[in-house]
Formats: C-alpha cells, structure tokens, sequence
C-alpha cells in the first residue's frame, strides 16, 4: 500500500482459503468460494477443453469441475484423500476448482498483499491478485474471474 | 404516487391489451358491421388509458384517449370504418407498442410524440363530420398547423397576405397526377407562398393521393383572381379557395391533448373491465416463470429420486415395497404432467401477431391474402413458444412475398385471386407441429439447383444426380439462403439456415413439402416441452450417454461382414441402404483399455434420423431406456455442441446428453 492517508478504512481483512498445488500455496477469496467438497465422481464431458475434467452432481445442480494444475501448466499428479474440489461463484458462474489439499482459512489484511512479481516463466501471472507472505511461505491469491475466463 | 412495483404487472397487462387491441382491429377490419367488436375494442382502448394514466405515462394516455374518441365516433356511426381509418388505428397501435418498449426500458414514455398521429385521428372525426354537415362537393380536411406555420399566417396577415384554402380536384382522367401537381404548385408559387399541404407535398410527388388534395397559401391576390388562375390549369376539373380566419385554425398543441383525467378514468376502468370482461375469460393468475421453473425442478428431483427408488427395489425384491414404489412411480408421472401444463401456453400466443404481419406484408406487396389459422388452441411449453415466433414470422413473411403468386399470375394459372396461408398446430403424440403453408407457386428445385451450381456448391454434375428431396435441402445451406435466391426463394437478411438452426435448437425437425404450381408446406415438430425426454442411454467402454429417443430410428446388430470402408469412411449395410457409420468411441475421445481394442465380430449400431438421412452409431452396450431430465451444462461449457445437455441418473451419476444433430 503506497497510499496511506486514510489507513483506517482502506484496510479490510478478509477470509482467505488456502490450498495446494504440487508444492505452491495459493488462496482464493471466501466470499467467491461457495464451499469445499470431496472429490466425487466426474464425468467427462466430449470435445471440452484439456483442463476441464467434466461435470459433478453438486446436490442436484450439474456444476463442471476444471483442473486448476492444468489451467496453470502444472503437471497433474493422481488424486488422493486430500484432494477437493473448491466450488467457486463469480459472475454467475459455478464452477469447481479441483486443488491438492486444502490447507486452512486465514485472515488476510489487505494492507498486507503486495503486488504480483515474477516468481519463474512457468506460470501465467494474469491469473494472480497479488501475494501474501506467511509461514507457508509465498502465498499467490488467484483471481477467480480470470481464471474462469474462456479463451482458446 | 410511486408506481414503480406495479410496473411489471403495467407492462405485462399492457401486452395483453394491446394484443387484444391488434385482434379486435383486425376483427373489425374484416367486418366493419361488429358492433361488439367496435365495443370490445373501445373498452381496450379505454382500459389502456386509464392504466397508463396512473402510472403517469401521458402520451400513452393521450394517445389512447384520442383513439378512444375516433372510437367512440365509429360506434355512434358518426365516422366511418375505412381503411384509412383502420390504417390510421393501426398506426397508433404500433406506437403504442414502441412506447410501451420504451417505458420498460426508460421507464418513461416521454420523447414520443404522438401529437402527429392524434392530431391525424382528430383530423379524421372532424373530417367526416364535416363531409356529413357541409356536404361540400370537394372534400375538406379539417386544418391542423403547428406553431411554425400560424405564426407564418399570422404574421402575413398583419402585412397584408391573406391565408387561403384552397381544394383541388383533378379530372379523373388525369394520367400523371403528380406531375400535374407539379404543375399547379407552380403556379401557386406564381400567385404567393404555400404553406401548408393535406396530404404532404412528398405524397403527391408520390402520386400518395386520390384526384383532391388541398393546400393552404397565403397570398395579396383576391380570391376570384388565384381561382382563375387555378383553374385554367388543364386536366383541374374544381378549385375552390376559401379564405381563412385566424381563430378557425386549429393548433397542435402538445399540452392540450396530453390532459388526462387519471382519477376518474381509473375508476371507470375498474367497472368496465369487471363488466366487460369478466365473463370472457377463465380465472388466471399471474405467476412468475422462475417459481414455474421451481416446481419443475422439484418435479425433477422427485422423477430422479423415484428412478433411483424403483432401481433399488429391484434388488430388494420386497413385494409391497414394489407395489408402493409403482403407485409412487404413477403420482410422480401425473404430478410433472400437471406441473408440465402449468407451464404451456396456448399457441395463439404467437399466432395472434400474425393475421397483423399477413395484412400489412399483403398490403405492401398488393396481393390478397387470407390467413387461415387453425388449432390455435395447441398448447406448447412457454419456452419454445417464446422462442418459434421469429421463426414463423420468416416462413410467413417468405409464403407472402415469394410463395403467393401476384395477381396476374394467379389469374393466369386459374387460381382464386385470394392467395391462402395456412398457419396451424397440433399434437402428435409427444410432439407439437406447426405448419406454414401457402397455395402458391411451390419451390422450383431445379432453380435452387442451379444456384447451388452457380454458387459452387455442387458441381452440375452432381447437381443432375441430386434427389428432389436433397435439393430442397439446398434452401436451408447458409451460403444460399442469404443473399443470393432474395428475389425467388427466400426472404432478407434471417436467412432459412437460421430458421432451421432455431427449431433444431428446440430439439424440432423442419421439414419442406412442396408442390410446384400448387403451393409449399413447411411443417416444424417441436417437443412439448424441453425439460424432460425420453432417452436411450447406451455405454462405451466405461462411459454413459444418453440419446434422445426422438431421433433414433432403430437399434440393430451388425457383424463384420455388413460393413464396407469406402474412402476411409466405414458403411454399413441396412436394408437397401448404406448407412455412414460414426464409431462413438473415437468420436467421443473415449480411452479404451488397451484389450478391449480388439473389434468385436459385432457390432451394437443406433441408427438415427437426420432430416431425412439416416446414419449409424456404433456402441458397445445398451443399457436401457428412461425418461430423464435435461439439465443445462451453464454458461461456462456453453460452446461444446456434441453435448446438449446432462441428466442426473437414479443413482446420482451424472451423464451426458449428446445432440444427435451435431453428431451425425
């Protein structure tokens, strides 16, 4: 934060969950997460794009589910016990993220962000709202919108 | 008053009126001695104008107000029923329709003027009196100037110019009138200014006039002097100028015509509507499509749950248990027929716009059409009426402008002089079929052959090998239907590939029947609704898929020998046919365990109809048929077209729905 006339009502804290990915640490927004779920059954959806690994019955409502390893260029590894599925809501979209493990839901103040920096090539940083340094070491806070955008 | 949460309920009873309004003209039209329909119509008009008043709207209630008042003339027998006055209550219907448009965008009506088209319906009531009263041997219009022009007046007359009247009358014989206006506006000019012209000076350069029009002048010149020089003119058989006071002008003035009594007229439209309507129609409530859909959710969910109930109780094999689980299976069978017809709207709902849309397509191109409108009572799902219209104003708008011959062809071939276009609908087990159809000249194919051949799309060759039925098809290709056939085959810019692309979107089929020198029957077989289906759900390897039962025509088993490559592509012989073969496997991107691989010696094939061509789809096992409910992939997998939807199975997996019509 470079701007710190008025301190006080421009930090807001906000819920953050943390997840991951191979070795990285990313978090997602609580208010655009809807909720975490076990991994069930997925079924493939014909002529999709690669990182969309299909549709899930979400209590009744048909919801796709996408590989966040393979929208960033991760290598995908199996799944286990740990892997959920984040079902996230942005612009009247539901979609499921599926992540490694979900780590814990933090408090994140907003004058503690700092702006995304090149970490390595690898990865497409237009995904990224900023980072955040904690115990976990360097925490990449995704933009949901960004992610879910279509392309191709 | 704040007016805002009734402003839904506004625009909703607004549509319905102005419907009612539409069929109730086109009532009269025909049948310019309905006293109960001039009544009904009245009412409408009257209703309009008290719901637009409260709301605040006041050119919409001025608008109706002034119909109201031709209206009332008309059932006093005071103005007669013409087509100019028909025209004229038509005009004001369309603009009472952009202005409703408008409030539900703007939420206002303002910056519509209708003080034209009231000033034009005043015109006409004061007209027709006078004609009654004066019996003038020309017939005078009633002046309506606006400000611009009285001022003109005015000021001309403090310098000396009189303001004349002047009605001409042009000998019937008279052969180019126009230029004969022409003529006589020259020599007006010669005598002082013009200022004013019934109909408009554009009009009669356009000959838009019968043999009198009138125009107002101000001039030094006496009176007996213009009409002589007037009437020296050749072909002018009558010229009769009258001066002009100040105070017999009437000015438009937007302010006095838009007062309207809103209190009284609201009170008034509560009566009339319980008197006048109440015995007409069945007892309604409005309810919102999104709690409709709720309960057909639930519906769905309980079919799931039930499918899934009736899949355990085979297992289970408890005899009571199957027993309750039957009659479960029955009242949930009935609970989503009723919930269905909840949701159905009578078809007439889309009908009713066209016997409008034929009436002025047959006045603009000057044939005589009649509509023939049939089972309007059809009923279909809300969803898929909303979304046909368009699809029908195109075939309609194609059956009047290039299916119905001109006049004199129609005279030539010994056909009635009325030109007939059919519009019905009716059930056909579980489908709805609509049929456009007209007695014209039929489709030439082998027109539309040849401009496939000019356009490249075959090769002459090819052309010559074509069946009859497969050149028609060539109607509904994008590269021709567009541009290139506007002046025989098709309409303008909606071309018939986007016809047949929306009633495939239903999940319908459209389908050309037509008759060269007798006429054209397009029929379209939609669903009846577009939530649930029957379906075929067939496995591949480890993956399901559900087909809609619709299109599938036969299931068969073929050995090896049945099929034939035949440049890469496999066929398979049915019948007398050779029937293109789609391995759902690979097209699907289905993963095989590698030992699975080796083929079967035979093969599972669903054959499916496309139009008229058939095609087989090969599968490695059925497992049954069911109904299932279709629900929608979102907007995020919007762009994958193999796959219309999926569906949630008894045992909560979810499968696929495949468009068989992109597939094949």
């Amino acid at each position: 934060m470079i701007d710190v006339g008025n301190a006080e009502n421009s930090i807001q804290n906000s819920l953050y969950v943390l997840f991951e990915l191979n070795v990285d640490v990313y978090a997602i927004n609580i208010e655009k997460s809807e909720s975490i779920e076990r991994l069930p059954e997925i079924t493939r959806v014909p002529d999709s794009a690669e990182y969309i690994v299909g549709i899930i019955n979400l209590r009744g409502d048909i919801i796709p589910v996408i590989s966040l390893k393979k929208r960033f260029g991760i290598s995908e590894s199996n799944y286990t016990e740990d892997t959920k599925i984040i079902v996230v809501s942005s612009d009247n979209l539901r979609v499921g993220f599926i992540v490694d493990k979900v780590i814990e839901i933090v408090e994140i103040s907003s004058d503690t962000i700092q702006p995304v920096r090149n970490l390595d090539n690898e990865f497409d940083n237009s995904f990224l709202a900023g980072m955040y340094d904690c115990e976990y070491g360097v925490v990449m806070l995704l933009d949901p919108q960004s992610v879910l955008k279509i392309e191709i | 008053m704040n007016t805002n949460q009734y402003m839904d309920i506004f625009v909703e009873e607004s549509r319905e009126q102005l419907q009612r309004l539409n069929s109730n003209l086109l009532a009269i039209e025909s049948n310019p001695q309905d006293i109960e329909g001039i009544n009904e119509t009245f009412r409408v008009a009257h209703t309009l104008k008290g719901m637009a008043g409260t709301m605040g709207f006041k050119s919409i209630a001025s608008l109706t107000h002034a119909m109201e008042n031709a209206l009332d003339l008309i059932k006093s027998k005071k103005l007669q029923i013409n087509s100019q006055t028909i025209d004229l209550l038509f005009q004001c219907l369309d603009s009472l329709e952009v202005m409703l448009e408008s409030t539900i965008k703007i939420g206002s009506d303002k910056g519509s003027d209708v003080t034209l088209l009231i000033s034009k319906i005043n015109a006409l009531s004061d007209s027709e009196q006078k004609t009654k009263s004066e019996s003038v041997t020309v017939q005078t219009k009633s002046l309506t100037l606006d400000d611009f022009q009285k001022n003109i007046i005015e000021h001309g007359f403090s310098r000396g110019f009189q303001p004349y009247h002047i009605d001409f009358k042009l000998s019937e014989t008279c052969v180019l009138k126009s230029a004969r206006a022409y003529i006589i506006f020259k020599a007006l000019e010669a005598l002082g200014d013009i200022i004013h012209s019934i109909p408009s000076v554009q009009d009669i350069e356009n000959e838009k006039f019968d043999t009198s029009f009138s125009v107002v002048l101000v001039s030094v010149k006496e009176k007996e002097e213009i009409e002589l020089k007037l009437k020296n003119i050749s072909e002018v058989d009558d010229v009769v100028a009258k001066p002009l006071e100040l105070k017999s002008i009437q000015i438009v003035a937007a302010e006095d015509n838009e007062k309207v009594d809103g209190d009284s007229t609201t009170a008034n439209q509560q009566e009339t509507k319980t008197q006048g309507f109440a015995s007409k129609f069945t007892k309604n409530i409005r309810v919102d499509v999104e709690r409709l859909d709720l309960l057909m959710n639930l519906v769905s969910e309980l079919i799931i749950i039930r499918n899934r109930l009736q899949g355990t109780s085979v297992k289970s094999n408890a005899e009571a248990m199957t027993e309750s689980l039957e009659y479960l299976g029955k009242i949930t069978s009935d609970l989503h027929d009723a919930v269905m017809k909840v949701r159905m709207v009578a078809v007439d709902t889309v009908f009713s716009r066209f016997p409008r849309v034929v009436r002025d397509l047959a006045k603009s191109t000057g044939k005589e059409i009649r509509l023939n409108v049939l089972g309007g009572g059809t009923e279909l799902d809300r969803t898929i009426a909303d979304e046909i219209g368009d699809s029908l104003i195109h075939l309609i708008r194609n059956a009047v402008d290039h299916g119905i011959e001109n006049l004199d062809e129609r005279t030539a071939s010994g056909k009635q002089k009325i030109g007939n276009i059919e519009l019905s609908a009716y059930h056909d087990g579980n489908n709805v079929v609509i049929v456009v159809g007209d007695d014209g000249k039929g489709i030439d194919t082998g027109k539309l052959a040849k401009q496939a051949v000019n356009k490249g799309l075959f090769t002459a060759q090819e052309a010559d090998n074509l069946t009859d039925r497969e050149k028609m098809n060539i109607l509904f290709d994008p590269r021709i239907s567009t541009a290139a056939v506007v002046t025989d085959i098709s309409g303008r810019g909606v071309g018939m590939d986007a016809v047949k692309t929306k009633v495939e979107s239903l999940g319908g089929i459209i389908d050309i029947q037509t008759e060269k020198g007798k006429g054209t029957r397009f029929l379209i077989r939609l669903p009846l609704t577009l939530s649930i289906i029957q379906a075929l759900i067939v496995q591949v390897e480890k993956e399901q898929f559900a087909l809609p039962l619709g299109s599938i025509k036969e299931i068969l088993n073929a050995s090896k020998s049945d099929i034939h490559k035949v440049r890469n592509q496999d066929f398979v012989s049915y019948r007398d046919m050779l029937l293109p073969l789609i391995y759902l496997d690979a097209r699907l991107g289905v993963m095989r365990e590698p030992l699975n691989n080796l083929k079967k010696d035979s093969l599972t094939l669903v054959v499916v109809r496309k139009d008229d061509r058939l095609s087989a789809i090969a599968v490695d096992e059925l497992v049954g048929q069911q109904e299932i409910v279709i629900k929608s992939l979102g907007k995020y997998l919007s762009d994958i077209r193999v796959v219309s939807g999926a569906t949630i199975l008894g045992d909560g997996k979810v499968i696929t729905i495949l468009d068989l019509n992109y597939l094949v």
